[in-house]
């Protein structure tokens, strides 16, 4: 029987936590990896927590720990052996949606004749996004999966109630945990490469641009679009080209190993 | 394994017959059977679409006696497609055709203000009405319609796939332009960037590779067919080539298993 006190803090304990809930939804954690990371929290701050009342030195035992938290004591100990985090049993593989994105790219029901993802009705006429969206994400409300897609960026609304898909894998658009490592990440490639052409010279990276062009702002959509399908299919091609590669050096195990990777930007002022 | 059109590299040596040997003998006997081979080639795909021997060797006989090489009638039966393949070129190619996201704008079938899907079909099938354009288009698997008065740009590719006379005639368009380039090349200077590039790469492999090797490139050959396309048109719409003699030029690409 769930004691009156308990009902009055759940709800007090809501208000506090719906902002936090909101900040996870836009990071993109889904409820059973805020479960796992808020057990872990919660089996952390009962041993400090246990360890400040406690009249020894010793800090509390994993059945103690186990015992005031209701978390049995074997995960205590594993939990407690890392610092707080998501359990990788409960980290979700890929959103959900990645599937309909990935098919999206590759189902040829969906593809146009050179290969590319069709613009898709959002339901009126077949192949429809719906239809697309039942088969890939089922037991999700189509409706509900766009709206998802919308909010991160990951598809385009065009006129006539026409989905358009700009990325073939999930990842939630703007300033968010994820993507500033990203930013991170980039930036560092970009200028190690730079830093090391000048260190040595005799033996570059490459790196090259093509001169900048001027064109009227109103085709810059065009340009846009153009360089993202050009390049995207170029670094697509190469990645093929490569691994076949990498295969190879699967099989010839050395010690010395390097990575090697392509990146290619566009600039705008 | 690459080969240029004038080397081909890496082909299995079959034995020959002792007229063979005799004939290999001389430039003009391999002329005779390198000419009896491309004739064979052609007789045997023709047989494919279903002509029988005797009336091929008729039809052989007559275009033997003419020498003009004019293709008249793949020229009429790829008529309606070449224009939709025109059409098409515009709605993609014309800025005006664009929608705010750089990409072929739905366009309204009817005449409306601005661009219609009707001003492109009075442009390019001035004898037909709208809703015949539409449904050419529709059947080419080129547009798609949108509710009851648009239309989208499905494909920018005329699709013949499936329809064997269109085939037939595509395939002989492309025979001839092969062959025209191969003439070109066989007068060029010997000096390798005088010729008209012809490249072609073959290796073995199994059905799962082929059919990966197909997914693979029809993206890589879209997008190159589409950048020569763009290149293309946008030089000859230029001002200083608008009174110029011109000739159709173009690059076409194929996927090919032997």
């Amino acid at each position: 029987m769930v004691q009156p006190g308990k009902t009055a803090l759940a709800r007090a304990a809501m208000t506090a936590v719906e902002p936090l809930v909101e900040l996870f939804l836009e990071l993109g954690i889904t409820s059973p990896e805020a479960e796992s990371l808020l057990r872990s929290v919660f089996v952390h701050t009962a041993r400090d927590w246990l360890t400040r009342y406690s009249t020894g030195d010793s800090e509390p035992s994993d059945v103690r720990v186990s015992l005031v938290t209701g978390v049995h004591r074997n995960f205590v100990r594993s939990i407690l052996a890392e610092p707080p985090r998501i359990a990788a049993a409960r980290e979700q593989k890929g959103h959900r949606a990645s599937r309909l994105l990935e098919a999206w790219h590759s189902d040829p029901k969906y593809l146009d004749s050179s290969g590319k993802p069709r613009d898709l009705s959002e339901k009126d006429q077949e192949p429809s996004f719906n239809s697309l969206a039942l088969a890939y994400v089922p037991g999700v409300a189509p409706s509900m999966v766009l709206g998802e897609l919308r909010r991160a960026g990951l598809v385009q609304m065009l006129s006539e109630h026409r989905v358009r898909v700009r990325n073939r894998s999930f990842r939630l658009h703007g300033i968010n945990a994820a993507n500033i490592a990203e930013m991170g990440n980039r930036a560092r490639e970009l200028l190690e490469t730079l830093t090391r052409n000048l260190r040595r010279p005799d033996t570059p990276l490459f790196c090259d641009s093509m001169p900048a062009i001027e064109v009227d702002a109103a085709r810059a959509p065009f340009v846009r679009d153009l360089i993202a399908r050009r390049a995207g299919n170029f670094l697509a091609a190469m990645e093929q080209e490569l691994a076949v590669e990498a295969s190879g050096s699967r099989r010839r195990r050395s010690s010395q190993r390097v990575r090697v990777g392509l990146a290619a930007i566009e600039t705008e002022r | 394994m690459r080969a240029t059109g004038d080397n081909t590299g890496g082909a299995r040596q079959r034995r020959k017959s002792p007229a063979q040997r005799q004939a290999v003998g001389s430039d003009e006997g391999l002329r005779e059977l390198l000419a009896r081979e491309l004739i064979g080639v052609c007789m045997a795909t023709l047989k494919s679409h279903g002509l029988q021997g005797k009336r091929l060797a008729q039809l052989a006989a007559s275009a033997a006696a003419e020498d003009s090489g004019q293709i008249a009638s793949t020229t009429a039966v790829l008529a309606e497609s070449q224009r939709l393949a025109e059409l098409t070129n515009k709605w993609v190619e014309d800025p005006a055709y664009r929608d705010v996201t750089g990409r072929p704008a739905v366009l309204a079938i009817q005449e409306r203000k601005g661009c219609s899907f009707a001003a492109l079909a009075r442009e390019f099938f001035p004898e037909r009405t709208v809703s015949d354009v539409v449904a050419v288009g529709c059947d080419a698997r080129v547009i798609e319609r949108i509710g009851r008065d648009k239309v989208a740009l499905l494909n920018s590719t005329v699709l013949f796939t499936g329809s064997s006379l269109p085939i037939l005639a595509y395939s002989i368009r492309s025979v001839r332009r092969l062959l025209g380039t191969a003439d070109f090349n066989r007068r060029a200077n010997s000096a390798a960037l005088e010729n008209w590039p012809d490249r072609t790469s073959y290796v073995n492999v199994s059905n799962e590779d082929f059919r990966e090797f197909v997914r693979v490139f029809r993206l890589q050959i879209s997008e190159l067919i589409e950048s020569s396309n763009r290149w293309l048109f946008q030089r000859s719409g230029l001002s200083r080539n608008r009174h110029k003699q011109k000739r159709i030029a173009g690059l076409q690409v194929f996927i090919f298993r032997e």
